[in-house]
């Protein structure tokens, strides 16, 4: 009972709040100036390794608690040597809620129970969805800019992240075919963001062509029947694992022998950040390089 | 409590004794549970906290983060201790634990369901609701598996049948996922956790397992007279048929709500009877209401152990009970050749 009377009396605070916010946002209209920086959230904690990234980029230091601690992380985060300098998060309600958030940026696979407690407990929660395609990366941005009160920046960023992208992805001439594999025996197929990379980098995928829809296991004899013309590698993480032992199988090594391999850091496409057009315009140049020489060996992307 | 009506005096001191002694760890172990976690909150803070009635981020985190935690910890693991007991003296094997009965397994696979189908981010709850229609879903086939017989081996043989199917199909979800963040968010809730939950958990699973629990704390004394053989019971005037139904909807109320709400936990409710045995006996009446306290503790003490040992990034409770739980089993297999050496 009393936590009920105590969480009524919590979102009342929070409301109140809200109350002389929207104020301040009124007068500043009425006055033509800009919005104050008290109306945009002055403690953002982000409890996801893609919204950590946006939101590392698009606010300014100060205004961020907190981050997750996969954004320290070099293979999953793209801004894994800044990230140190932030307060990490473990995605506990209990490391959350001292820091007091006006708000809490998450994903659609953050745990469950405790956005629910959170959201209870009246703060206010964005959940981004996973992206899957170029265009949630743009509204993925606009969502993570909207929220934290930065929409100039966001439309900056995106402009920005269009003008990185290959203006003219050659439809005519051949398009070679990738097959992108991963540890354990993965492949990226429709719906997913790094299909969309390699498809707007000019190449043809074989999950398209096989009609694999999301993250889906690609059968090793599949991949070596395919004929793929370059086969797109994840980056190898440090540390044993059973998942890695895929890329030891001979007959993959043969294919390696003979196809040009290119290997892709993670941390450029598992999240919708405007980092993926790094790696589009250098599969792009990858690509070319292939028509001209027809070479194999790996060659890295960072 | 104490329905032995058939032991001496002395002996049902000892069990009040031991009784008491587990009610008093079950407080400390609560306390503790209040009193532990990664926001560094002390005890007069925490009692200020409780009882003032301010409205600070301390008592929040005392009164949303922690007192869910601790009440569904106490609950789960007393159905868990109980439902182990009643079940183990039913079907007079030492191997039987609250999962036997199939629900554990159809629960989780209702409540990854649920993620599969992107209903547990459409609203908050869907993920526990999923669980126990799971729950009555699975109990519903176990019960009609193991027909109008009372024999205890068709239950064991319709529960495993329910549990290996539903544990099929759980696979087949985890291997069909979308992708691999929904596959890692699956694991994760199937190895049981207690973390961040909240009253609006409770509020859901309670009245199931205060039913379920009722439900079993009348078995006392029908389980007493089992241990004669279903012979003895029959002549005695006891309706196995009905002691069966009793002791699987009981089961079934207690453990799907607590699955749906924390996922599987497992171990407790196999080990803590064993532990219990030698000290309030064989008899089940008494073995029930003191498994139930020591199942409360187990599960509140590995739920401390669990915030303690690996500050910030927790370990799974589920994952530290059976840590726990399989080498302590070991040891009781041991024991018991020695015994029989």
């Amino acid at each position: 009972m009393r936590a009920v009377l105590h969480s009524k009396r919590h979102r009342l605070y929070r409301s109140h709040r809200f109350r002389a916010a929207i104020a301040a946002i009124a007068l500043t209209v009425m006055a033509g100036g800009a919005t104050p920086a008290s109306a945009k959230p002055q403690r953002i904690v982000s409890m996801n390794v893609c919204a950590d990234q946006l939101v590392m980029l698009l606010a300014d230091r100060d205004r961020i608690a907190s981050i997750s601690f996969l954004a320290a992380d070099p293979y999953a985060s793209a801004l894994a040597g800044a990230a140190v300098e932030f307060r990490l998060n473990y995605g506990l309600s209990e490391e959350i809620l001292p820091m007091n958030p006006d708000l809490v940026l998450a994903s659609a696979f953050t745990t469950r129970s405790t956005l629910f407690l959170l959201r209870k407990l009246g703060y206010p929660v964005v959940e981004l969805p996973v992206a899957s395609s170029l265009d949630d990366i743009r509204s993925n941005i606009r969502t993570v800019a909207k929220a934290i009160g930065e929409e100039a920046r966001g439309e900056a960023m995106i402009a920005a992240f269009d003008a990185e992208l290959p203006r003219q992805v050659a439809p005519s001439g051949p398009r070679p075919l990738a097959a992108l594999y991963w540890a354990n025996g993965y492949t990226s197929g429709i719906g997913t963001l790094a299909n969309a990379a390699v498809e707007a980098a000019g190449f043809r995928t074989l999950g398209r062509q096989l009609d694999l829809v999301g993250t889906s296991q690609l059968p090793l004899e599949t991949l070596l029947v395919s004929n793929a013309d370059v086969i797109i590698i994840g980056q190898r993480r440090d540390g044993a694992a059973l998942a890695n032992e895929t890329f030891r199988h001979s007959a993959l090594r043969e294919i390696f022998a003979r196809r040009p391999s290119i290997e892709v850091p993670d941390y450029l496409w598992v999240c919708a950040t405007p980092f993926i057009a790094k790696a589009i315009r250098q599969l792009a140049e990858a690509r070319k390089a292939l028509r001209r020489s027809g070479s194999t060996g790996v060659e890295r992307i960072w | 409590m104490v329905s032995a009506a058939a032991s001496g005096t002395g002996k049902r001191a000892g069990e009040r004794a031991v009784l008491a002694t587990l009610a008093v760890a079950v407080v400390l172990a609560f306390a503790a549970s209040l009193l532990v976690g990664p926001a560094a909150i002390g005890l007069p803070e925490m009692l200020h906290a409780i009882f003032s009635g301010q409205a600070d981020i301390a008592a929040l985190i005392i009164r949303e983060v922690r007192l869910p935690r601790a009440i569904l910890g106490l609950m789960i693991g007393a159905t868990l201790g109980l439902s182990g007991a009643a079940l183990q003296g039913f079907l007079r094997n030492p191997l039987a634990e609250p999962g036997l009965v199939g629900v554990s397994a159809s629960a989780s696979l209702g409540a990854v369901l649920t993620f599969y189908t992107g209903l547990s981010g459409l609203f908050a709850l869907a993920l526990p609701l999923g669980g126990m229609a799971g729950a009555c879903i699975g109990v519903v086939i176990v019960q009609s598996l193991a027909g109008r017989d009372s024999s205890p081996l068709t239950l064991i043989l319709a529960g495993i049948a329910v549990t290996s199917f539903a544990g099929a199909l759980t696979s087949l979800t985890l291997n069909l996922a979308p992708n691999p963040f929904a596959a890692l968010e699956i694991m994760f809730w199937l190895m049981g956790s207690l973390a961040d939950r909240s009253f609006e958990h409770v509020w859901l699973s309670a009245p199931f397992m205060i039913a379920g629990s009722l439900l079993l704390a009348t078995l006392g004394r029908p389980l007493d007279a089992l241990t004669l053989g279903e012979d003895a019971a029959h002549t005695l005037g006891f309706n196995l048929r009905a002691l069966r139904h009793r002791l699987v909807f009981g089961t079934a109320l207690c453990v799907g709500a607590g699955v749906a709400v924390t996922g599987a936990i497992g171990f407790v409710g196999l080990i803590v009877p064993h532990i219990l045995r030698p000290v309030v006996g064989h008899r089940p009446s008494a073995l029930l209401p003191a498994s139930a306290l020591g199942g409360a503790v187990l599960t509140l003490a590995a739920d401390v152990a669990v915030r303690l040992l690996s500050p910030g990034r927790e370990l799974k409770l589920g994952v530290l009970t059976a840590l726990v739980g399989a080498p302590f089993f070991l040891y009781l297999v041991l024991r018991l050749r020695k015994q029989l050496l």
